[in-house]
């Protein structure tokens, strides 16, 4: 099938049935951990090529450690010096992943058994290994540049995922702290960007690090055919949410933030939810809200031993003070009237990014919340019919929200406003187009049924031991040897795995288009610029005054007499 | 210098060699001439030289043991029949490393062709060590693996001696000979006594 030369020979099955081993002396560093190789063998009375990905790799002869007893004299010297001559006298042994040929129809075919002994195997052409890699070609509509792969040489073959799987089934980035995963954020919003997608982007940003895709509006790689991608930067004060807009919970989240909700306290605000008619779907005010409160009334249970105002009225104090540090904040992003149109968010070829920057997490959160309910159900609405084009929630095309800091909105062991909401949307999401990409640094703390349910998954370099083994529970697709590779990985190198590619992929993140904003900052310079910004100091106040002669110590200490 | 004669084979690679008495060549080698891991080589009617090392030695002595009565003392028989000549001889063991042709080509290893009896044993000198042992990459012991795993109990302390010696001649590959040279010492005086 290949013309390819032969690297190495298999040796025989592994130890599970859908690996081999293969034994090559691999002169060149060739056959890294991630590559992909493959061999010719007869499938049902045709030579198939059986590709297959190296898992591990381990040495069969080495020099003796005798003969690096000197770092100035290479083993090789002294192997040549008795007369050992060969070019390449280490052998190595590989554990090499069977995935199948591959069959343009049904993706990779395993051939259900094992190479025999002595068959050549080959480095799979750079050609064949990208067109079975990606299940749509680089710069076919749908398919998503996202690098190249990483045993290869830069961009000779190039990953990419598919839009139609990502954009429907999720999508995971995980990344330990500076390993990449807002970059990769980054290009995979250009992916979606591009004339040939236009996907309804939202971003939900808590650190602000997504404003510099603002560029895509500017870039011309993102305008063509009457196209041009819109880029929306929301920041925190132009956030508005009508408060009768806000689900119950969030609302008993928001208000128990602070301080937490005693029971009395949080069945008046249920009473007075209900006053005001929440479940009925009416339109309330804050003053309406707080004129319910204190209109509350409680037959029997606990009284306060100090409630002499009856009706529990330390209780309605206390909830009062808490209602107004948070829901009725006159400075918050709460209001009676004024609400952030959700049509104005979410529009085909448009990416928004609603920066939550020094907005506190509990708010960071019921925003989340409402924003996702607010248009999951309006894709749900509008998919069945029920939500006509003139209305606020209608929502015809499929949507795509980028969740950063994932583990804020599902934690593990901990129910948030977000939390079942998005287990509702990444159960039910498929079916009306909408989809969503978790983003997050720490998966151990990150519900591991969100963290399950997403089909594709972008993991970059872990070193946790905690996140890692996370990750192994939570990511089925790519495998167990592969996963080993995560503290080795890189910065920008990612294993990207699950439905939007054929098969796991160790993969080199192309650079971006637009410039990254989640660059870590650079301390020393920003200490620099403000110490050069201080007034100078006046040496002749230092001389005049004897204290200023004494070191730090001993104006802290004394002087040691 | 001439040292010895080929007397007889153990194996295709092992001989053994009478060193050369007085009255049988002009200069009698001293035992210094045939010291342990001295090279040597034989010389053979192609023109061509089988190489070896001294690895052992051995004494023959005929009168070990005869203690009977005897009629006269050796003094005296050497005054009486002055023509017999002493039985007594000195036996070295010679390991065969290599070749050299008649050109000086040198290859390192299994000869070829065995030697025959009788076949003179000449001292190698300084210059000829080194060149039997230079290379195009300046140094090369190649027949080191062969020697030891002959299986003699001497031959890794040959094997110590010869690198100590490469060492001492070719100063500009010292460390990787030491390095060999470590290793071997510690395989058989460290590991060996652990």
């Amino acid at each position: 099938m290949s013309g390819a030369a032969p690297v190495g020979t298999t040796k025989g099955p592994g130890e599970t049935p859908h690996t081999y081993t293969l034994v090559a002396p691999d002169a060149d560093d060739q056959l890294k951990i991630g590559e992909f190789v493959a061999y010719d063998a007869r499938v049902d009375g045709e030579l198939r090529s059986v590709l297959g990905r190296i898992d591990a790799r381990r040495p069969l002869k080495l020099y003796p450690d005798a003969f690096m007893a000197d770092p100035h004299v290479p083993p090789s010297r002294v192997a040549g010096l008795i007369g050992f001559d060969h070019a390449t006298p280490e052998l190595y042994e590989f554990d090499v992943a069977v995935l199948g040929y591959f069959d343009d129809a049904l993706g990779f075919v395993n051939p259900r058994v094992a190479p025999r002994a002595g068959r050549p195997v080959y480095l799979v052409p750079d050609d064949d290994l990208a067109h079975a890699l990606s299940r749509i070609p680089h710069g076919r509509p749908g398919a998503a540049h996202v690098g190249s792969l990483l045993t290869r040489a830069r961009d000779r073959v190039p990953i990419t995922l598919d839009v139609n799987e990502f954009a429907s089934t999720h999508l995971a980035i995980i990344a330990g702290t500076g390993a990449g995963k807002s970059y990769l954020a980054g290009v995979i919003v250009e992916e979606l960007m591009q004339p040939s997608v236009g996907a309804a982007v939202v971003i939900v940003d808590p650190h602000g690090e997504y404003g510099t895709l603002e560029e895509i509006a500017n870039h011309p790689g993102f305008r063509g055919n009457g196209y041009r991608a819109r880029t929306l930067v929301v920041r925190p004060e132009q956030i508005k949410i009508r408060r009768d807009l806000l689900h119950p919970s969030d609302i008993y989240q928001l208000v128990g933030s602070t301080h937490g909700l005693s029971g009395p306290q949080r069945e008046v605000l249920r009473l007075a939810l209900r006053a005001v008619g929440i479940d009925r779907g009416r339109r309330w005010t804050y003053r309406q809200l707080t004129e319910a409160v204190n209109d509350v009334e409680l037959s029997g249970g606990p009284r306060s031993a100090d409630d002499e105002g009856g009706d529990y009225a330390l209780v309605k104090r206390a909830l009062m003070w808490r209602l107004n540090a948070t829901l009725g904040r006159q400075d918050g992003i709460f209001d009676d009237y004024e609400h952030t149109s959700l049509q104005e968010l979410i529009r085909p070829g448009q990416c928004t990014v609603v920066q939550l920057n020094e907005v506190p997490r509990e708010e960071q959160q019921v925003i989340a919340a409402t924003l996702l309910r607010r248009s999951f159900d309006g894709r749900v609405g509008t998919a069945k019919g029920r939500i006509g084009s003139g209305e606020e929630q209608h929502l015809p095309a499929p949507v795509f929200t980028l969740i950063e800091e994932a583990h804020h909105f599902a934690p593990a062991g901990e129910e948030v406003p977000t939390t079942n909401l998005l287990k509702q949307i990444l159960a039910e999401g498929r079916k009306f187009g909408f989809a969503v990409g978790l983003i997050s640094q720490r998966p151990g703390k990150l519900d591991q049924d969100v963290l399950s349910q997403c089909m594709t998954q972008c993991i970059l370099r872990v070193v946790n031991p905690g996140d890692q083994q996370a990750i192994a529970g939570a990511v089925e697709s790519a495998g167990r040897e592969l996963l080993a590779e995560l503290p080795a990985l890189s910065k920008g190198q990612a294993i990207v795995a699950g439905a939007a590619v054929n098969t796991t992929v160790l993969c080199r993140v192309r650079p971006r288009l637009t410039p990254h904003g989640g660059e870590s900052p650079d301390v020393v310079d920003a200490w620099r610029r403000a110490r050069s910004q201080l007034p100078p100091v006046d040496r002749s106040l230092e001389a005049a005054d004897p204290e200023s002669a004494r070191t730090p110590e001993e104006r802290l200490f004394g002087s040691i007499q | 210098m001439r040292l010895a004669r080929i007397v007889k084979s153990n194996s295709h690679v092992e001989y053994v060699a009478q060193v050369d008495r007085p009255g049988e060549v002009d200069v009698a080698p001293e035992p210094g001439d045939y010291a342990f891991g001295t090279f040597v080589a034989v010389p053979r009617p192609a023109g061509d030289s089988a190489v070896g090392v001294v690895f052992d030695a051995t004494l023959v002595n005929p009168e070990f043991g005869a203690l009977g009565p005897r009629l006269t003392t050796s003094t005296e028989l050497q005054t009486l029949a002055p023509d017999q000549l002493p039985e007594t001889a000195t036996l070295i063991g010679v390991l065969l490393l290599g070749s050299r042709s008649a050109a000086g080509e040198v290859t390192q290893g299994v000869v070829a062709h065995a030697l025959s009896v009788g076949d003179a044993v000449h001292r190698l000198d300084d210059a000829e060590f080194e060149a039997f042992h230079g290379s195009d990459d300046g140094l090369r012991a190649a027949y080191l693996p062969l020697l030891l795993a002959h299986g003699h109990p001497l031959t890794s302390e040959l094997a110590l001696a010869i690198t100590q010696r490469l060492v001492e001649a070719f100063p500009a590959h010292a460390g990787a000979v030491a390095v060999l040279r470590d290793s071997i010492a510690w395989r058989t005086r460290i590991e060996a006594a652990g």
